[in-house]
């Protein structure tokens, strides 16, 4: 029913009015507005109607009712914005229609009002979920994932406490209880509320629920603002919510919160869908968690593995020795003649035990690579005698299967920082291999020159630090078998020949380029692989030309290999020198730019080792003479290095 | 008067085969199979090059080195150290300790002969 108050002196416009609920008055008074109307009409006849209409406006904000002014033909002041006017006299059908058509305004605007604020409402909850999904997607730890839980249930649901019982990320059989509070809560409460959530746990009869309670890990927050307000009872008299989280059938956890104001369906409805937006990012971290797990098992799986391999290899090596030695005697016929026949198998028995050593060398290189147990010597050295070294030494090998083996170097090569130890290593791999897979009457090239980064194409190693610039090549071109193109990634994964037919033709354990790798990657170069089926391979090991930040690279980068395991820092450039620690074995080891190391024990800060071929004075920023006798020349300048590297250290 | 010879290595088949091929070449050599042994024997023949191999039961080879090269009486004699490949490490201590020559097993013979002529002149 339509509520009309008609403020004017003609009582006639009551017969006008009689199908509305309305009431009639000469005069304003504010007792009007009680009556709720849903229309004003105001007539210019009553005093001070200009007034009248500026307190009806001021009354109606928000827009409750609608006012219509009765006006004169000639009626000349400004009326204000938002009044209906209507000339008399009065149409009485005029009138009743526009009285209609405010009341369905009114109605339209109050539904719309509704909804507006069911809206605002809903974009509240959806921002709140939009950050709280925003931030859940952005975290794998669970901790941080339930404070993103907890702060977003505030915003919206207003708890007063919060307590959730999660499993533990690492050890499954253990629990983490979190309480977060606005207010303090005494030892009591706090034994309560886990007490609850346990039993609703058990009773929830989930499988991996082992733990008892003595085991249970105790994460409490409370707001700041009300640290000296306590919440006693309030559980006991609050309404509360909870909600199990499980993953995969299993229990992970349970959420529950405690609020004095009823919990309406709609926040039920939020509360529930909140957890299923936590469930989410929570399932990837069970997941994460497990193969981290199932990670370690398997570093542990092959460090053994290592270890066995290195251990059995040293026990194989022992007996070679003096079985070679043996052999050496026979031949050499100082313990007595034998004729052609027993030294040709004594000749065979040698080779095999040389064959035999070579297979076990490369096992225990496998096995010192995957523990970084490598010890590497670089220097600054030419890559000549290495080359000149393999030929020499394949030479008669090559002639006997009837093979061509030829050298060429490019003149006047520049350094590098190698060790050449290895190299010979890498130059030999490369060499047998194309001996195994060249038939008789094939060729193959040793060969030397210097290529710019930019022309090397198809390097197979990811080179650890990219020097563009100039490297040395080495290569071993064979005019064998040739390998399929689809085959060369793989033929650096370790036992690779094992698993190809060709093994059994050919022998070896197929570890050479897996060894060849590793020392590639060492000397920070590159390897690449030109091959076709039936017509040969081309392997070119690339290595950077010498300099002091090139050698300084290697070194540190060597450093940092070894100590994958004890962990290490480095510090960049503080009073102009590169720096590493090695933290585990508690020992600093500088390493200057032109890669001369010193050690240094931290324990009382004395000088346990110096590693300084030369100290040429001027070469470092502090100095350190030989050992204990001199520290006190070079005490000031130590404690300003010691300090900023632990510093540092402090820092990370 | 031909020079003398002391080999050092726990395993007597080494030192067996070792010596039976030194003699051939016309040294005179003693063999020991444990450090303490090996030690002792070095003080009391007094030889003209030791062949010592680095891990041995009681004394290993590194501080034998060190006390006969610490030891003015015995710093003079040349010292070839033995030990298995790859233990680089092993080879830095080898040399402080004060070790002439360094030898990685697997070693062939005529390597080892070549360093021992190097130090007897042979």
């Amino acid at each position: 029913m339509v509520k009309v108050v008609i403020i004017s002196k003609n009582e006639e416009y009551k017969k006008y009015l009689s199908e509305f609920d309305f009431l009639w008055s000469d005069v304003f008074y504010d007792e009007l507005f009680d009556f709720r109307p849903d229309i004003f009409i105001v007539d210019d006849e009553i005093e001070n109607s200009e007034e009248i209409l500026m307190a009806l406006g001021a009354k109606n904000s928000p827009k409750n009712f609608d006012i219509i002014y009765l006006i004169n033909k000639d009626y000349k002041n400004e009326i204000p914005f938002g009044i209906k006017i209507m000339t008399k006299p009065l149409n009485a059908r005029v009138l009743l229609s526009e009285i209609h058509l405010a009341f369905e305004n009114k109605n339209k605007i109050k539904a719309l009002t509704a909804e507006n604020t069911e809206l605002k409402k809903n974009l509240y909850q959806i921002d709140a979920f939009y950050n709280a999904s925003s931030k859940f997607a952005g975290t794998l730890d669970k901790n941080k994932l339930l404070e993103v839980l907890f702060e977003t249930m505030e915003r919206i649901l207003s708890f007063d406490i919060s307590t959730a019982l999660i499993k533990d990320n690492l050890d499954e059989n253990k629990l983490k209880f979190f309480a977060y509070s606005l207010k303090k809560i005494t030892p009591d409460t706090k034994d309560n509320l886990l007490n609850m959530l346990f039993e609703a746990a058990q009773k929830l009869e989930l499988n991996g629920l082992k733990s008892t309670k003595n085991e249970i890990e105790e994460i409490i927050k409370i707001k700041p603002s009300y640290k000296n307000e306590f919440f006693d009872t309030l559980f006991l008299n609050s309404d509360t919510l909870f909600a199990p989280i499980v993953i995969k059938d299993k229990f992970e956890g349970i959420i529950q919160i405690f609020r004095k104001t009823p919990f309406t369906k709609e926040d039920s409805t939020f509360f529930q869908s909140i957890i299923h937006q936590v469930l989410a990012p929570l399932r990837s971290v069970v997941y994460i968690d497990e193969l981290v797990g199932t990670n370690l098992k398997l570093q542990k799986l092959e460090r053994i593995k290592s270890e066995f391999v290195s251990i059995v290899s040293h026990e194989l090596r022992t007996p070679l020795q003096p079985i070679n030695n043996a052999l050496s005697i026979i031949l050499s016929e100082q313990a007595g003649k034998i004729g052609e026949v027993n030294k040709n198998f004594a000749n065979i028995a040698k080779r095999n035990v040389a064959r035999l050593s070579g297979i076990i060398e490369d096992l225990l290189d496998l096995s010192r690579m995957q523990t970084g147990k490598f010890d590497f010597k670089f220097k600054k050295a030419r890559i000549e005698p290495s080359l000149e070294l393999a030929y020499s030494t394949f030479k008669n090998q090559a002639q006997l299967k009837n093979i061509a083996l030829e050298l060429n170097i490019e003149e006047n090569l520049p350094d590098v920082y190698i060790d050449s130890h290895r190299i010979d290593q890498i130059i030999s791999n490369l060499i047998t291999n194309a001996m195994k897979f060249t038939n008789e009457g094939g060729k193959i090239t040793i060969s030397a020159s210097s290529v710019q980064k930019a022309d090397v194409d198809n390097l197979i190693l990811p080179v650890l630090k990219n020097y563009d610039g100039k490297y040395v090549q080495i290569s071993v071109q064979d005019t064998g078998i040739g390998i399929e193109q689809e085959d060369i990634p793989k033929i650096f994964d370790k036992f690779s020949q094992i698993e190809n037919t060709l093994s059994r033709n050919t022998g070896g354990v197929g570890l050479g380029l897996t060894i060849s790798k590793y020392f590639i990657d060492a000397h920070l170069g590159g390897i690449t692989v030109n091959s076709k089926k039936n017509e040969g391979s081309k392997f070119n090991v690339i290595i950077p030309f010498y300099d002091d930040i090139k050698a300084f690279d290697i070194e540190l980068n060597l450093k940092k290999r070894n100590d994958k395991e004890t962990g290490y820092i480095e510090i960049k450039e503080p009073l102009g020198l590169n720096f590493y620690i090695n933290l585990k074995r508690n020992n600093i080891v500088i390493l200057t730019k032109n890669s001369k190391e010193i050690n240094y024990e931290s324990e009382g800060f004395l000088i346990n080792k110096v590693v300084i071929p030369n100290i040429e004075k001027g070469a470092f920023d502090f100095m350190v003479s030989k050992v204990e006798e001199e520290i006190s020349n070079c005490e000031k300048k130590y404690d300003i290095l010691l300090e900023k590297a632990f510093y540092k250290n402090e820092v990370n | 008067m031909s020079k003398k010879i002391l080999v050092v290595d726990d395993e007597k088949d080494i030192t067996e085969t070792i010596s039976f091929m030194l003699k051939a070449e016309g040294y005179e050599v003693f063999c020991a199979n444990d450090g303490e042994e090996g030690l002792n024997f070095a003080k009391e023949i007094m030889p003209d090059l030791i062949i010592l191999d680095v891990m041995m039961p009681k004394i290993n080879g590194y501080k034998i080195a060190r006390l006969l090269k610490y030891d003015n009486k015995y710093k003079h004699i040349p010292i070839i150290m033995v030990t298995a490949r790859g233990q680089e490490s092993d080879k830095l201590i080898g040399e402080e300790t004060g070790a002439n020559e360094y030898i990685t097993k697997p070693f062939e013979f005529e390597e080892l002969l070549n360093s021992v002529n190097k130090y007897l002149g042979a």
